[in-house]
């Protein structure tokens, strides 16, 4: 019973040390990674715009179910300064898959490839997907969000629509 | 105070030291952190008993403990990443005439562990790495992968709890329209996991690894790309087993090319490698045992037409004494090199693996998806050939044998609903088969995923997975067997609260494991609380059954659990 009183005292703690944390606004990983057109994308490149990275993969059914909203989203909200880059973390093996999985489904987001998790690691280290994380116009961390459930996307298109709605920050002068 | 309170305390105290958010206008280049952890606590009711008169005594039940930290960083063009797992073993040891027994152990006799208790830790991953000028050079753990993964594919596999990294030195740079990498290091197996018992865990094997690769685009609709890798194995644990290697040179020297290109509206992708086994211990290869030595061959072909409304893809692939790259990891539950399978993975069996893992094998696949309302309903076909040369191996094979397996599926989704459906026939006929005489084992398999909002706000999920196996007039007859994994999820309101029943049912042999409702019976439940992103409580009571898994070309035989388990993965 000792034993038992122990691990419920120690659960408690860890739950207030947890519960209570927030995201800190780090800032994003740059990273440059090669899409299906073999384009080179560099996310710092995308400064200015509000962005969705996502990691995802062919054989993840809850990824695949959250692609047709982040495509809706895109398709809404792309022409106010809104990008998805949908990051495949299929590796080498099932790479073959992603074009056509793709071209298939009618999506036309930009996907860049992660074949060997590098990316993925660190933004998800615990390498879970889907998993994915919004970034200001400034490249700033606001949200990360892990796995799909429906109804995840209207709570993802009022934070986007907070961000494109913020005041513009000024630009900085040029020297 | 336990090692894992320790960690989280260590995890709360870099919150602390993080920055304040810089202001919106600054620019992006500051420090940034990231933790996360995953403690899990599990009660394993053992099926094992004392024997009489002691058998009601439930002393060779126990508790497990795993902790799983992460941190990541980034400052500039510097970014780091460290794991630190750490494992006890709680109520695994009893008195028994004034004799202490201990039934399991965590760690292997020779690995030392300073602090009293039944525990281990580790640091699983370690990296540092730096970006400059669109070149980044990785000190430390690092995934690798080349070409299409024939020759090198360490990376991580989590459906299966598997992650392997090469610790050492990796290089990355895009030159203009070139990608261009190097990578050399020691194997490095993640120690401690996550949905597994960890027990007797031993000392790593550390196999030295070297690879590089160098691929070319902008060659008008195609590209090229060479690869060349070389592995030296250790029969030995530790950072000296390499060295004390007792055979010069490498075990395995393998190159070859890739070639991919978009012409004539179909997207061609090709890779051939060549694999020799150039050391010797008087004269015979650690990875061919008794056999001589032979080249080996590894290739794969994809060739994708899109048309109209309708995607064709075929793919091939001949891989030739190319498994023996994984000969000597494979006891080490992961592989080096790791192709595409072409088949479908769920439906792999212990018999039908050889698909996955033969060492004379080649095969086809075709598959045609019709989009016929894009992006919404997509049923598809696809039907792939194999022939399994090797006899022998892990998968039961006693002549070569053709496989044939079918498939039909489809895919819907659309207004919070989905359907997510396939069922396949898969025949494994072997040499010297006759109409009179059948000799093939044969499998019927079929899985349904349903999604679709259910009574008062709630969201609902029904996972369903059957097969039924026949061996055949097999030479180690087993017993035929049908197998069923199901789930329902129920998705409370505000996608915060979900409540999960698990059902499984099998009667096969090979299953090392019994079920709670009866032997063949398997029933669980699990009450997942979600705390926004930060936070994800999960507590699951109940049992389900083992056997073998197979995710990204990788198969393992995981063990049934019968207990209970209460799991937190944080954020922060």
């Amino acid at each position: 019973m000792t034993s038992v009183r122990r691990w419920m005292r120690a659960l408690t703690v860890l739950a207030g040390l947890t519960s209570g944390t927030a995201w800190a606004q780090d800032v994003a990983p740059d990273f440059t990674l090669r899409d299906l057109d073999k384009q080179v994308v560099t996310l710092s490149e995308l400064r200015g715009q509000v962005v969705l990275v996502d990691f995802w993969a062919t054989w993840c059914e809850p990824c695949k179910e959250e692609l047709p909203h982040l495509q809706k989203l895109q398709d809404e909200l792309g022409p106010r300064g809104f990008r998805v880059l949908a990051v495949s973390t299929d590796d080498a093996r099932t790479g073959a898959q992603v074009k056509p999985y793709f071209k298939r489904q009618g999506y036309t987001l930009t996907v860049p490839r992660d074949a060997d998790s590098a990316v993925l690691v660190q933004y998800n280290p615990t390498k879970t997907l889907p998993f994915s994380v919004l970034l200001d116009g400034q490249g700033h961390i606001i949200a990360r969000h892990a796995g799909f459930n429906d109804g995840d996307q209207d709570k993802l298109r009022e934070e986007i629509l907070r961000l494109l709605d913020a005041p513009k920050a000024p630009e900085a002068p040029t020297p | 105070m336990s090692a894992w309170m320790v960690l989280a305390l260590l995890g709360r105290g870099a919150v602390a030291q993080e920055p304040a958010p810089e202001p919106a206008a600054s620019s992006a280049s500051s420090t940034g952190a990231h933790f996360t952890d995953d403690l899990d606590l599990r009660y394993w009711r053992s099926a094992q008993q004392l024997a009489p008169p002691f058998d009601d005594l439930r002393v060779l039940d126990y508790v497990e403990q795993v902790n799983r930290l992460t941190a990541s960083f980034t400052s500039g063009a510097w970014r780091g990443f460290a794991q630190i797992d750490e494992v006890s073993l709680w109520a695994n040891r009893y008195r028994l005439d004034g004799v202490l027994i201990t039934e399991r152990d965590v760690r292997a006799q020779e690995v030392r562990w300073p602090l009293p208790g039944d525990a281990f830790a580790n640091v699983e991953k370690l990296s540092l790495a730096h970006e400059r000028a669109g070149a980044t050079v990785t000190l430390g753990d690092a995934y690798a992968v080349l070409g299409t993964g024939l020759l090198l594919n360490l990376n991580r596999n989590v459906d299966i709890d598997v992650d392997t990294s090469l610790q050492g030195i990796k290089l990355v740079a895009r030159p203009g329209d070139w990608d261009l990498q190097a990578m050399a290091g020691l194997t490095n197996r993640q120690q401690v996991v996550q949905d597994n018992p960890n027990l007797g865990l031993e000392r790593d094997r550390r196999h030295l690894v070297i690879g590089a690769s160098a691929q070319r685009y902008g060659l008008g609709p195609a590209s090229v790309g060479v690869q060349a890798m070389a592995a030296r194995f250790a029969t030995e644990p530790g950072l000296d087993g390499v060295a004390a290697v007792p055979r010069p040179g490498f075990d395995v020297v393998a190159g070859g090319g890739l070639v991919e290109a978009s012409v004539l509206g179909v997207d061609w992708l090709a890779e051939v490698d060549a694999l020799g086994f150039p050391a010797r211990i008087d004269g015979d290869s650690l990875l061919f045992g008794d056999e001589s030595p032979e080249l080996g061959v590894a290739a794969y072909g994809s060739a994708t037409a899109y048309v109209g409304a309708t995607t064709w893809q075929l793919e091939g692939k001949r891989y030739r004494h190319a498994e023996r790259v994984n000969a000597l990891v494979t006891g080490e539950l992961y592989e080096l090199a790791i192709g595409p399978t072409l088949e479908y993975e769920r439906a792999i069996t212990e018999d039908s693996s050889a698909t996955v893992n033969s060492n004379d094998l080649s095969g086809g696949r075709l598959r045609v998806d019709w989009a016929a309302v894009p992006g919404e309903l997509t049923p598809y076909v696809s039907a792939a050939v194999f022939r399994d040369g090797e006899a022998g191996g892990a998968h039961f094979n006693t002549t070569p044998e053709t496989v044939v397996h079918g498939l039909v599926g489809v895919e819907a989704r659309g207004d919070g609903k989905s359907i997510v459906a396939n069922a396949g026939y898969r025949r494994d006929r072997r040499d010297g088969s006759t109409a009179a005489a059948p000799d093939a084992d044969q499998q019927v398999h079929g899985d349904l995923d349903v999604k679709a909002p259910g009574p008062v706000g709630t969201h609902l999920d029904l996972a369903l997975s059957i097969e039924h196996f026949a061996w055949g007039n097999n030479a180690f007859q087993q017993q035929d067997y049908t197998e069923l994994e199901s789930s329902l999820t129920v998705g409370m309101p505000g996608a915060r609260w979900f409540l999960v029943g698990f059902l499984d049912r099998t009667d096969n042999p090979l299953v090392d494991s019994k079920g709670n409702l009866s032997d063949a019976l398997y029933a669980a439940t699990e009450l997942q609380y979600k705390a926004g992103d930060a936070v994800t409580v999960k507590a699951f009571y109940g049992a389900y059954k083992a056997g073998i898994r197979c995710a990204g070309g990788q198969c393992r035989l995981l063990p049934g659990f019968d207990g209970g388990r209460f799991s937190v993965v944080a954020n922060f």
